[in-house]
Order: C-alpha cells, then sequence, then structure tokens
C-alpha cells in the first residue's frame, strides 16, 4: 500500500468526526487534524482507534503523539505495518 | 510566563462503551491514574466520566503549556494525574442555566480540585461536572485568585458559531471585569496557535484560553494585576502587553 491509498484509505478513518467533510477533497501531507480539518481533539483517541482497526496495526503512545497531521498518521501507520510485514 | 488552559467535554458526544474499553482509555490514562478510581470517592461516578474528566484536565494542561512552549505536541500519557480531590458527596446535576461564571468570592465545594506534574511543573485544576457536560481550568496557582472563567450552552453547534459564540462570551466577561467598555477588543490567534486578546492594534497582557464542544462553550482568562481592586475592577491599560 503506497501513501496515496493511505490517504484515501485515511479519508474514511477522519470523515466520521468532521463536520465539513469538504475539507477532506483538498487534504494533503501537511493538514493538521485539529486546526485544517476542525476535528475535535476529543476525537483523536477515536481516530487512533480506529486506524488500529482498519490497517490492523498498534499504535504505541510514542508514536499516537505523533499524529498531528495527515503525513505524520501516514509515517506511524507505515512503520506499524513494515513492523508486522 | 503566565498563562490560561480549559477544557470542556460535551458528555452527550462520547461513545460510553468505547471509553469503557481498554484500548482506548489506556491510551489517554496510565495504570496509577486507572486506580485513582477506585482508589478515591469516585464510586457514584460512571467510569466514562472519570475518563473524561481526566481528558479534560490534560488538555487544559497542554493549553496552558503550548503558550509557554513553542511545539509542544500533545501527549496525554505525560501529563501525570496525581491526585483528585472530588467533592462530598458526587452529585451528578444537570447544568440547567444557559450559562455559568465564576465569582472569585464563591465556595469552590463542588469543584473537583486535580494536582498535576507535567515534566518539571505542577498545576492544578478545577473542574465542574454536570450531566451534560464536564468543564476544566488549570492555574499554577492553587488558589485560582486571578482566573476567570465560564461556561453556557449555544444553540447552533457548527464550528463557525462556536468559535463566534465563545468569542463573544469571553470578551463580555472581559467588558464586565475591565471599566469603560472596550468596543475594540478582539480575540486573534497568536503565531503559536493561542488566543490572544487584541486592544486596537496591540496585544492585551491577559492569557486567554477557549474551548468549544458540540452545544457546550467555555474559556479561562488570567487577571493578575496589582492594580486589581477589591472590587474586582481594574484598568485596561494596565495590561497591554510590553
Amino acid at each position: 500500500m503506497d501513501r496515496q491509498e493511505i490517504i484515501d484509505e485515511l479519508k474514511k478513518v477522519l470523515a466520521p468526526y468532521m463536520e465539513n467533510k469538504e475539507l477532506l477533497v483538498g487534504i494533503n501531507e501537511q493538514t493538521n487534524l485539529i486546526t485544517d480539518l476542525k476535528i475535535n481533539s476529543a476525537n483523536l483517541v477515536d481516530i487512533i482507534i480506529d486506524a488500529e482497526s482498519k490497517y490492523k496495526i498498534e499504535i504505541d503512545l510514542d508514536s499516537a503523539e505523533k499524529m498531528i497531521n495527515v503525513g505524520s498518521c501516514i509515517d506511524v501507520i507505515v512503520e506499524k505495518m513494515n513492523l508486522k510485514a | 510566563m503566565k498563562s490560561a488552559g480549559n477544557d470542556i467535554v460535551a458528555l452527550q458526544c462520547i461513545n460510553k462503551q468505547r471509553t469503557n474499553n481498554f484500548r482506548f482509555y489506556s491510551k489517554i490514562l496510565s495504570v496509577s491514574e486507572q486506580a485513582l478510581y477506585y482508589q478515591l470517592r469516585f464510586a457514584e461516578m460512571p467510569f466514562e466520566k472519570f475518563v473524561w474528566l481526566l481528558w479534560s484536565i490534560k488538555e487544559s494542561v497542554y493549553k496552558y503549556q503550548k503558550r509557554i512552549v513553542p511545539g509542544l505536541v500533545f501527549s496525554p500519557a505525560k501529563i501525570i494525574i496525581q491526585g483528585i480531590d472530588p467533592p462530598c458527596p458526587h452529585i451528578a446535576t444537570s447544568f440547567g442555566s444557559r450559562q455559568w461564571e465564576n465569582n472569585n468570592n464563591e465556595s469552590c465545594e463542588e469543584l473537583y480540585k486535580g494536582v498535576i506534574i507535567f515534566g518539571a511543573d505542577i498545576f492544578y485544576s478545577r473542574s465542574k461536572i454536570h450531566d451534560e457536560l464536564i468543564s476544566t481550568v488549570v492555574s499554577n496557582d492553587e488558589n485560582f485568585e486571578n482566573t476567570w472563567w465560564g461556561i453556557k450552552s449555544i444553540d447552533h453547534t457548527a464550528h463557525e458559531n462556536q468559535s463566534k459564540a465563545v468569542r463573544e462570551f469571553i470578551l463580555q466577561r472581559l467588558n464586565s471585569i475591565l471599566p469603560g467598555g472596550h468596543d475594540d477588543f478582539h480575540i486573534e490567534k497568536n503565531p503559536l496557535g493561542c488566543p490572544v486578546v487584541i486592544m486596537g492594534a496591540m496585544e492585551m497582557n491577559i492569557p486567554v484560553s477557549l474551548a468549544h464542544h458540540d452545544n457546550f462553550i467555555a474559556y479561562s482568562l488570567l487577571l493578575e494585576h496589582p492594580l486589581l481592586q477589591p472590587d474586582n475592577k481594574v484598568s485596561s491599560t494596565a495590561f497591554c502587553a510590553s
């Protein structure tokens, strides 16, 4: 799964927690989950749990704190997927 | 450096089942923090409410420190809640009124009081818990003498409306504290992403923190100055940032 494929899947993880889903159209690796996508911080753990389920990975606390923007989310997901490969 | 930090959780938005799942709460609470639930007098409080109380405390501390430490990343596990003193008895009540604001002279017996360690710093928290919400404010002053905070319910939950409403709410409070009326007050975000009070083109030395979740908004602000008078009226010019 390449980074673009991961972004496409990540959109499905983020969408339930977004009021304005049109914001997903223009996302890139620099897009910040809270300031750009207007996701409430109270949903950050939900997103981590959902990402764990979708990609069948485990995201530890040190990795979770890096998941600030789309690019860092992908970095963590790729790292954890490679660990189980 | 002084700062302000607060948070609000709209309880109708939380997923109770998920919150009670170990996979979820173990990403927020350490083992020692989980033990607080059983050690203290939280028996009447549902566990999911306890989890979100601690979340709101941690988020408040993060917002307080973000103003001081540029680039700080929110890491709930590194913000360590040492203890929480709940009111006795814990009685769940409805928020009821549309709006609540603290008064520095009032009793705080109804509040949950916490002590938190983050790095080398110690913080104190005060939280209001109702059936509908949890609202927390933090300070490095155990007595919260110069901390002002408020909670309000709003009708329209769109993000833009939440943002506008919480700004209007805090400016109303500032205008009630600072004499003379200040139509030229407004709130902007500084380069660190923290809200600041602007008067005209000048940044005021008044740390503020804003929070919103669904139909609730909340603010906290620190007004600390020797010119603070017994009637809580102060001169606004005393707070211009140098």
